[in-house]
């Protein structure tokens, strides 16, 4: 009798064991089947951004080719049909980030946060190495995709953002204006444009595009004559 | 005491063989809840590593290919690179065990493409293709103060004639204009004449390296000079690419006299009707041939489509030859008309453990004995439309 006491409770011991071995066994499927559904979905929205950078690409490149003088653009004085208020306004996207638009160009014109100097916009860089030449960015589009896109709104998260500069083959030290003279020598960056597209989403989605159009007409003596645009370069960056 | 001796001298028979089937029932019953969920664990690491395999290729072939055809942004040849050459090639380009004129293959796809802020430039004075000097002339757009216009030892360059003809080569050393250039393409005896455009670009080629002796499946990096490959991805069962094309043939945009492009829609402009740089009549070239009035008309043939059309390897590998046919790094004109490109990736477990039988669910078939501890290869097409293959707006 008093052996069958010592041994009562050990059912209890085996049954512990065995929930702890599968509560193991659980947790590791948790980590490794939520860590794999956090991985696709960035790799998704990661998908998505690219093709809404590109989206707003398309966009301004359909604009501009209706805009015979490309100095209005990199000059600011006309923007896209498309922008959402005040660039001083904070745009706030879904997974509670925010986006400020003067960062966002101050970074593209000198890579800092900070406003940028005539001096640090015309320094020398590997990304930047025109000096004086060197493209002054301008927002040219920037809303959220949906809005951009016209009804029926698909429910996009993203937020896009459209800018023009002045491409690096102008010789005429004054970009923000499109194809200046530079003595008798041609400008061979006239009617030539950079347009920069980037998208920002959920789980801190970004991606960036940038094409280099080109501007010409069937008959380039006669004014009239339709500008079709061509694209010299399209990448993401 | 004689008592608790007697209770003490052990288990009869009967009660060990009671015991033992009852630890046996429990145990039996424990380790049956136990298996699935130890199946499970085992193949689940595996089942996301595949994935994760299968998104990397994905990703890496993706934003390779986006990039196909992006041109130069400067000089005279600023422009798509389909106006000029091919920029998707079916098969390996480059120094090493390229493949041989008029291959087509499934498996393996050369991209070519420059890069954003790549540094251009134009021949000084004639280059031959092969390795040698080649002087250059410093333009605006080069880096301020550079004597090199920006080139450096180590990148690779393109060398694009008229009609079609481009050359590769590596910059090995660097001095004021001159560049030293060893050739990642067949030599020939054409003379680049001054005035050509030379281009920092990038030539990947992606092919499946399939080694059953030492059980290597690879998606496998070359770029085209005399670096190694890199293997990309593991366990890779498929690859496979397929090519979509503009139905159209290429028109002239403007006449060949006009200074400034864009010429054609695409492909290489057609040289003035009394020029003959290649085998093909004067006037002509590999897209372009003179019609009754002596007025360039495609050579290319209508697909009667108005979607892209799918365009078998058969048709890539059979001409007409850009520049012409004698030309050691001819190309199919087809090529030119690529506007879209499929890819399609199969991964497999890694583990032959983890595989089942040949089959539908298994490329390569392996050693699994349960239908719970197996993972089933992977596959994904993805279709993409290079936007530099569609340069007109």
């Amino acid at each position: 009798m008093s052996v069958w006491r010592q041994e009562r409770g050990v059912a209890l011991v085996v049954a512990a064991m065995a929930m702890m071995l599968l509560l193991a066994i659980g947790a590791t499927l948790i980590v490794v089947t939520s860590s794999e559904t956090a991985i696709a979905g960035n790799f998704r929205t990661g998908g998505e951004a690219l093709h809404a950078a590109a989206a707003v690409v398309e966009r301004t490149i359909a604009e501009l080719r209706d805009v015979s003088d490309w100095t209005l653009p990199l000059s600011g004085a006309m923007t896209g049909a498309a922008t959402d208020g005040p660039i001083s306004a904070a745009r706030h996207l879904s997974d509670g980030t925010v986006l400020d638009l003067s960062v966002l160009l101050n970074l593209a014109n000198c890579g800092r946060r900070t406003p940028c100097t005539s001096t640090a916009m015309n320094l020398t860089t590997i990304a930047r190495p025109w000096g004086v030449n060197n493209p002054r960015w301008r927002l040219f589009t920037y809303g959220w995709l949906d809005d951009l896109a016209g009804p029926p709104a698909q429910g996009s998260p993203f937020y896009v953002v459209a800018m023009v500069g002045d491409d690096g083959a102008e010789n005429d030290g004054e970009p923000e204006v499109d194809g200046g003279t530079h003595g008798a020598v041609p400008n061979p960056g006239a009617r030539v444009l950079l347009v920069r597209g980037e998208a920002f989403g959920p789980r801190g989605a970004h991606r960036g595009v940038e094409a280099v159009i080109a501007a010409y007409r069937m008959d380039e003596l006669d004014p009239t004559s339709p500008q079709r645009l061509h694209v010299r370069a399209w990448q993401e960056f | 005491m004689r008592s608790v001796h007697r209770e003490e001298t052990g288990f009869s028979l009967l009660e060990t063989v009671v015991a033992s089937a009852l630890l046996l029932l429990v145990m039996g019953s424990v380790f049956q809840a136990l298996n699935p969920a130890q199946g499970a664990l085992s193949t689940a690491p595996e089942r996301a590593d595949v994935q994760q395999r299968l998104r990397v290729a994905l990703t890496v072939l993706a934003r390779t290919i986006g990039h196909a055809g992006s041109g130069p942004v400067y000089g005279a040849a600023a422009g798509p690179l389909v106006e000029r050459v091919a920029a998707v090639f079916p098969y390996r380009v480059g120094r090493r065990n390229a493949d041989a004129p008029g291959t087509a293959r499934p498996d393996a796809i050369t991209v070519l493409w420059v890069e954003r802020g790549a540094h251009q430039a134009s021949l000084a004075q004639p280059l031959a293709a092969s390795s040698g000097p080649a002087v250059i002339s410093l333009a605006s757009h080069c880096p301020q103060g550079d004597p090199s216009c920006g080139f450096t030892a180590g990148s690779m360059v393109l060398v694009m004639g008229d009609a079609g003809r481009f050359d590769l080569f590596s910059v090995t050393a660097v001095q004021a204009t001159t560049l030293t250039l060893q050739h990642n393409t067949r030599d020939s005896l054409f003379v680049y004449p001054a005035g050509s455009a030379i281009v920092e670009v990038h030539s990947r080629t992606f092919f499946l390296k399939a080694d059953a002796a030492n059980d290597q499946f690879q998606l496998v990096r070359y770029d085209g000079d005399d670096g190694a490959e890199a293997p990309v991805v593991d366990h890779v069962a498929a690859l496979s690419f397929r090519y979509r094309a503009e139905p159209l043939p290429p028109r002239m945009i403007k006449s060949v006299t006009d200074p400034n492009g864009p010429w054609t829609t695409y492909g290489p402009r057609p040289p003035a009707p009394i020029e003959q740089p290649t085998s093909f009549p004067p006037g002509e070239n590999c897209v372009f041939q003179l019609d009754g009035a002596s007025n360039p008309s495609p050579r290319l043939p209508d697909l009667s489509a108005s979607t892209l059309v799918d365009l078998p390897l058969s048709q890539l590998n059979d001409g007409p030859w850009c520049a012409d046919e004698a030309d050691p790094n001819r190309f199919d004109a087809d090529l030119l008309r690529v506007r879209a490109v499929t890819v399609a990736v199969r991964i497999e477990a890694s583990a032959a453990s983890l595989r089942g039988p040949a089959g539908l669910l298994f490329a390569r078939g392996g050693t699994a004995r349960g239908a719970d501890r197996v993972v089933v290869d992977a596959e994904q097409t993805l279709d993409m439309t290079p936007p530099n293959l569609f340069p007109g707006r």
